[in-house]
């Protein structure tokens, strides 16, 4: 099908349907020979890598392997001319000069980041970049509405276009973010990581966009952290490490352990540590707890939400995107007002009415998002930590600064975290020594409740598995911990119990001997 | 080829150690303000003759503590527009009570300073609320810092002219015009008959600066304004009461702005009303020089001193150099723009090393 509306940019290097009478399985996409060079830095050495027609491409790697820096110079971020190589689209050479210049490439990319004018509508998000196209200089009522609805129904994209950006979840978002992309009729998609913040069902309907958008013939680069994505979906895998090629493998000889031990560069026996604790007495029970959504009247956040934890104990709050998971945790933490219901610490009601309350009462909260809410970004590391818990460090009136560098110093040997000391800036760490920083911030405070919220978000394989470990430990040393995760795998391994929440209320429990992937879905679906 | 990648390996190398001595703030600003200084004395030896710097010195002292208060504010992540009125409020209004009430009764007698001193602190207490009604309506009507501080400029300087009818407030009582304001020095020169020396104003910004650096560095006080500055939601999450750090802030910089102008009126002998005119913008130019990060979170005093001292030199500088007094404001403007440009190029710098 072809759009009438003329919606798609013209220099779109062919059309749709001559793309399609191509010869198959040719190389669209070459990257020969990249080496890129940051003062004092070799980010790539020499790396190649091509993608063919109708192929969907994985790139993995650790953070810090290269995968970015290959996507950047791939988009024109990186300008051609600052980097060693060739790049070729369809047999030819390439410059670029600016992500506009891959676009007309054929080349669309959609970030990991969510990047969306949130003010804006769904469709004129969409057809941002696109108005030079129109006729007129001045837009008719509705047009750009029904141009983009006739173009996300193209798409089989289910997203309203006249609703604000504001409104959306962040798994719509993302939605948005890959539609605008393909507004641009490219026929390489780069994904960077598509699938952090979105829930399973968010993640099922992205992989029928992705294989729809390859049964056309056309070619992706999907970037991921998740090996059971890579398994899933691609048809072959390139693995960096380092700035460097390490392996490229066909879709027929695919094995998990090879493509992890490529990737961290050494053998990872268990991804999943065991852990030995017996829990103890109630520490936590919530009772009917009722939030009010604060911008919009009559709605509330989370309804009569009820559970307990125990001591030592790992408790998972499983559901959907929407169910209530993080506002649950940030309503422990007093974030919003609360509307109703009873929070009892260790057999005593408390009253939470902000952050300063819920650290008081021995609660922590480590939230998904490091640069908007867990991180002073271009402070450093000793600084982050010791805010939490200032008292800690006084001496009378002022700082003391030797006491400032014990707290520092500890918790970067205990949760080995990997920096030149701890003056570094944290902009500076990579995602995995980020969130360890993070977790220091927490237990600094002392807490008897952690709460998680996503802690493994964009961290790699190997951080991953410490992180494991660490929460294990954690729960090992009298401290009870609330876990939200959207990787199910993750969140089954690791938690004793499980809260089932839908629809913003609890509607369930599961031990973690009843708990699968399917059991926990039908509840999360009921 | 092997020697190019030597060559661009070798100015890498050279290019780490500069931006290493650059990435020490207050190295960078010193810089410009040595070439300034020898610049002005370059056109006119007189620049550093010891009238002139102790001029300098103590007008910068005016400036400059205001400047401390408006670093906290903008180290805190807000911004203050109206402390220019807010000092022309507090010269106006202390001078007018102290004539009004004859000082307690006790004008033209020994215990004159305790109607002066009384009527100073009335002042700074009426100035802290200006800073309260500040901090009320942005911090907790979430009105835009920008926009309410400017609806008070103009509103603290319609007050001014209420209580003045546009007209200077004189005479003042002795105790106030002598005592605060010109004899109060350290006597460092005599130059002719004239004694010249280290003027109150200038050890109280002194004095300021040393007491809220210490506090900024090594107090609880301190780093709360620095992480609700680079990161409020952070901030409040690590537990921080986010907003009595910027009610804190906006009263400590009201109260300052106050005191600045009760003591340029003390100077000058007289309440003037345009007192004040202006100052915002010479206040928050030195900080962004000072290398404040406009957007909150990064800087110290030091720079601010610095800034503030810059800001200054220029403003005598062009006039001791002769350069039209209309074009003095257009480089200013543009001494402005390049502080602003340098704080993004630092930035950035800082982010990708």
């Amino acid at each position: 099908m072809s759009l009438s509306s003329g919606f798609y940019l013209k220099p779109a290097a062919k059309t749709y349907s001559e793309r399609r009478n191509m010869v198959m399985a040719h190389n669209v996409l070459e990257a020969q020979n990249i080496t890129k060079d940051f003062i004092a830095v070799r980010a790539l050495n020499n790396v190649s890598m091509s993608v063919k027609s109708g192929e969907i491409l994985g790139l993995i790697g650790e953070n810090g392997a290269g995968k970015s820096t290959i996507l950047k110079v791939i988009n024109g971020i990186y300008v051609s001319g600052t980097y060693e190589g060739k790049i070729l689209v369809n047999g030819e050479e390439v410059h670029l000069h600016s992500p506009h210049d891959a676009l007309i490439k054929g080349i669309g990319f959609v970030p990991q980041e969510i990047n969306v004018m949130e003010d804006l509508t769904v469709a004129e998000n969409i057809f941002v970049g696109h108005l030079t196209e129109l006729k007129s200089a001045f837009l008719k009522p509705g047009e750009i509405e029904k141009r983009a609805s006739d173009f996300l129904k193209h798409e089989k994209i289910n997203l309203d276009v006249k609703t604000r950006v504001r409104m959306l979840s962040i798994g719509q978002k993302q939605l948005l973010m890959i539609a605008r992309a393909l507004s641009w009729d490219p026929h390489i998609l780069i994904l960077d990581e598509p699938t952090t913040a979105l829930a399973k069902d968010d993640v099922d309907n992205l992989f029928k966009i992705v294989r729809e958008f390859k049964a056309g013939g056309r070619s992706i680069i999907f970037v991921t952290h998740k090996l059971e994505e890579i398994i899933e979906i691609t048809d072959r895998v390139v693995i960096l490490r380092d700035g460097a090629n390490i392996a490229t493998y066909e879709r027929n000889q695919y094995n998990e352990n090879k493509i992890v031990t490529d990737m961290v560069g050494r053998t990872i026996t268990s991804m999943y540590p065991a852990r030995n604790v017996q829990t103890g007495e109630e520490v936590l029970r919530v009772e009917n707890l009722t939030v009010e959504h604060p911008k919009i009247k009559n709605k509330n956040l989370i309804e009569n939400v009820s559970f307990s934890l125990k001591k030592n104990e790992v408790l998972g709050l499983v559901g959907l995107v929407g169910a209530g998971r993080t506002e649950t945790l940030s309503a422990l933490f007093g974030e919003y007002p609360i509307k109703s219901g009873k929070i009892f610490i260790e057999g005593k009601e408390v009253k939470i009415k902000n952050s300063g309350d819920a650290i008081k009462n021995g609660l922590c909260l480590v939230t998904e998002d490091r640069k908007a809410n867990g991180l002073l970004m271009l402070a450093n590391i000793k600084h982050n930590i010791v805010l939490t818990n200032l008292k800690k460090i006084l001496n009378g009136l002022f700082i003391n600064s030797k006491k400032e560098n014990n707290v520092a110093t500890t918790f970067m040997s205990k949760l080995s975290i990997k920096a030149p000391s701890y003056d570094t800036m944290v902009a500076t760490l990579s995602g995995g020594n980020q969130q360890k920083v993070v977790i220091s911030k927490s237990l600094n405070t002392d807490p008897k409740i952690l709460l998680l919220d996503e802690p493994t978000k964009g961290i790699d394989v190997g951080s991953k598995n410490e992180i494991y470990n660490l929460i294990n430990i954690m729960a090992g040393s009298g401290i009870s911990i609330i876990m939200v995760s959207s990787e199910l795998p993750e969140l089954l391994a690791m938690c004793d119990r499980f809260i089932i929440l839908a629809h913003r209320t609890t509607v369930g429990e599961l031990l973690k001997s009843e708990a699968t992937q399917e059991t926990v879905m039908v509840k999360c679906f009921a | 080829m092997a020697s190019e990648k030597n060559n661009t390996q070798i100015q890498s190398k050279g290019g780490l150690i500069v931006s290493k001595i650059f990435a020490v703030q207050e190295v960078g600003i010193l810089i410009p303000l040595v070439v300034l200084v020898l610049f002005f004395y370059f056109f006119n030896h007189g620049f550093l003759s010891a009238p002139n710097i102790f001029s300098i010195l103590k007008v910068m002292a005016f400036y400059g503590i205001v400047g401390v208060g408006e670093t906290l504010v903008i180290l805190g992540g807000d911004i203050d527009i109206s402390v220019g009125s807010v000092a022309g409020f507090g010269a106006v209004f202390s001078t007018f009570l102290m004539m009004k009430f004859n000082c307690f009764g006790l004008l033209n007698t020994p215990y004159e300073w305790i109607g002066v001193i009384g009527f100073m602190i009335i002042t700074i207490a009426v100035c802290s609320l200006v800073g309260f009604l500040n901090a009320f309506l942005i911090v907790d009507m979430k009105m835009p810092a920008f926009i309410v501080t400017i609806a008070t400029l103009w509103a603290v300087r319609g007050a001014v002219m209420v209580v003045t009818n546009g007209n200077p407030i004189y005479p003042l009582p002795k105790f106030f015009m002598d005592t605060i304001g010109t004899n109060a020095q350290i006597p460092i020169v005599k130059v002719g008959t004239e004694v010249l020396g280290i003027s109150l104003p200038f050890i109280i910004f002194i004095l300021l600066i040393v007491i809220f650096e210490i506090l900024l560095r090594r107090s609880k006080f301190g780093r709360n304004i620095y992480a609700t500055g680079s990161n409020r939601e952070v901030a409040k999450l690590a537990g921080i009461n986010t907003r009595k750090v910027r009610y804190i802030n906006f009263i400590i910089l009201s109260m300052l702005a106050g005191l600045s102008g009760m003591l340029v009126a003390a100077f000058t002998r007289q309440g003037y009303p345009p007192i004040g005119d202006g100052w915002e913008m010479m206040i928050i130019a030195g900080c962004a020089i000072g290398g404040i990060a406009l957007a909150g979170g990064y800087g110290s005093l030091i720079g601010t001193l610095i800034g503030v001292f810059i800001m200054n030199i220029v403003n005598t500088g062009l006039v001791m150099v002769g350069i039209n007094t209309f074009l003095q404001q257009t480089v200013q403007g543009i001494i402005i723009l390049i502080a602003v440009y340098a704080d993004i190029v630092r930035r950035n710098r800082k982010v990708l090393s």
